[in-house]
């Protein structure tokens, strides 16, 4: 595919003169967050079929799904920042 | 029990007080009545798009959960709850433009005018009335459930009084009186829920003792795949995928992507909602294993906040059960006015419109309600079949906002390729390697949208 059926495809649409479409900057973020869920549904965040391992005496998956909740959170956060200008 | 009627009651002529100020400032168009004119500020985006997306099985079904398959139930909502919110960037953004552009109303309109064909409209509308309906009589059986065991009246004359109540704001303000308690109810809904996680954590002796009860009641719980073995990865890949396409699936969220007045409210939702699904979701978890720990034996998961409010004083148990009744009005009404949006505008044909919507919302409150007097005995059952089976129009959703080439041939068949996917793995065949019925119908559904779409011609699309 070149850049401009790339574009062709990816383009949104035209409202008041302003053009919205995917910019590789919000493609990118799109790979991170997929990225993000690969390690949330990993072994790495939760270890399959054992008793899970304490962590400061809470279950470590406890402690890992809710540090990648909050990951996340800041993740959206600089990337709504960070795309502002694309709407 | 006399304080929980009294605050019962008192939040009751609340939603009552913004149903005749919504009533005042009605103005008797589809778009006011439906969208609110799309003039809604920040706020009461934000809150309206919560408080939609958590029912009752937020503070019923979501603890019960946790009772019965332990700690996967954290990752089977949370994650998709919160990156859901991206979706308002990747979709929202855009239906919002085209929605305000070519007046559409509802998203079956979209799909109408998008693919210029009436027949993959009513496809739509169909699949999303199937599985709604249970969904919204879940709501009903939620508030029956928990007002029932606080206040000795049968569970079903009490969602009698909820649906009437629902059904007298909506039918008076619409989605302006709609959002304004939706406001309410979520705001009500999220402080009751950390109260309530706060003095679990308390009275069990802080976080360690706490996971050290539930490890010494049952170990299980504490890791995956459960007790039960449900949440098993496939299984949660699939539960994501059903509930992280909510907002493009279910179309009373997705009217909260059409309401904003501008760019500026769809970049606030997007960064305040994750904040308060997070803030919704971890207290569910201290509610299903603070129940297991009192009482490892209940008949049913869905008992298990009334179980841990036995720790509490009276004035958190009337807070809590108001909370429960604010969950499930909050997205019953939603569901009611968005269904009746879809007969209104894109079904019937009428030079008064205004009154289908209104007969509409009396004819769906009362389909619903007679759909909750056989309740099911889990909550959570109907309402994840409700995410699965409109979970197959996503890919006539998303083709249609993003890729040209998609064709009205291609929608219709992947609808209604998916849903009978969805039927076959749900009730007949065992689903494959492990994965939700939902998944696989989901693949089907796309790999038949975009094959039938190349194998046809191009649409000529209504939309500006």
């Amino acid at each position: 595919m070149n850049e401009t059926e790339f574009h062709n495809t990816m383009t949104l649409t035209k409202q008041s003169g302003h053009q919205t479409h995917l910019s590789k900057k919000s493609l990118y973020w799109g790979v991170f967050f997929v990225f993000l869920l690969i390690i949330i549904y990993s072994p790495l965040s939760a270890p399959y079929g054992e008793l899970t391992p304490k962590f400061a005496g809470i279950p470590y998956t406890v402690v890992m799904w809710t540090l990648l909740s909050v990951i996340c959170i800041i993740s959206i956060i600089i990337f709504a920042l960070h795309t502002w200008e694309d709407w | 029990m006399n304080l929980t009627i009294a605050i019962l009651g008192i939040y009751l002529l609340i939603c009552l007080g913004l149903a005749f100020h919504g009533w005042s400032k009605r103005s008797e168009t589809l778009e006011d009545f439906f969208l609110r004119k799309r003039d809604t500020g920040v706020f009461i985006a934000i809150m309206t798009f919560s408080a939609t997306l958590f029912s009752s099985f937020m503070l019923v079904g979501m603890p019960g959960f946790f009772y019965t398959h332990g700690i996967g139930s954290l990752a089977f909502v949370i994650f998709a709850d919160i990156l859901m919110a991206v979706l308002i960037f990747y979709l929202g953004n855009k239906l919002w433009t085209i929605a305000k552009r070519n007046n559409i109303l509802t998203p079956t309109e979209f799909i109408e005018k998008r693919y210029n064909s009436k027949f993959a409209m009513i496809i739509a509308l169909t699949i999303s009335f199937v599985f709604l309906l249970p969904y919204i009589s879940t709501q009903i059986i939620g508030v029956g459930i928990i007002l029932g065991s606080f206040i000795k009246i049968s569970p079903m004359i009490l969602s009698l009084f909820i649906v009437g109540i629902i059904f007298l704001y909506s039918e008076m303000g619409g989605m302006r009186t709609v959002t304004w308690t939706d406001a309410l109810q979520g705001g009500l809904l999220i402080i009751i829920s950390i109260v309530i996680m706060f003095g679990i954590i308390g009275h069990f002796g802080g976080l360690e003792s706490f996971f050290g009860q539930v490890e010494a009641t049952d170990a299980n719980l504490l890791s995956l795949p459960g007790p039960t073995g449900l949440f098993t990865i496939p299984m949660l890949i699939s539960y994501f995928l059903m509930i992280f396409l909510m907002p493009i699936t279910q179309p009373q969220l997705t009217m909260r992507y059409l309401i904003p007045k501008n760019r500026k409210v769809l970049k606030s939702m997007l960064i305040a909602t994750p904040i308060i699904a997070f803030l919704a979701i971890v207290p569910t978890m201290f509610i299903g294993f603070g129940a297991k720990i009192i009482d490892p034996s209940l008949p049913s998961g869905d008992l298990a906040l009334n179980t841990v409010l036995g720790i509490f004083p009276e004035i958190i148990v009337a807070l809590a059960v108001i909370g429960v009744i604010a969950a499930s009005m909050s997205t019953a009404d939603s569901q009611i006015l968005a269904l009746s949006s879809l007969i209104t505008k894109d079904l019937v044909k009428s030079k008064n419109k205004m009154m289908i919507a209104r007969l509409s919302i009396l004819a769906i409150s009362i389909l619903a309600y007679l759909i909750a007097m056989n309740p099911p005995k889990l909550i959570v059952t109907l309402s994840v079949l409700s995410f699965a089976g409109t979970l197959q129009i996503a890919p006539a959703m998303i083709g249609g906002l993003y890729w040209k080439r998609g064709t009205s041939h291609g929608a219709i068949w992947s609808m209604v390729l998916g849903t009978s996917v969805l039927v076959m793995f749900q009730w007949f065949i065992k689903s494959p390697l492990g994965f939700h019925a939902a998944f696989w119908a989901f693949l089907v559904s796309i790999a038949v949208y975009v094959g039938v779409s190349l194998m046809t011609k191009e649409d000529a699309s209504r939309l500006k």
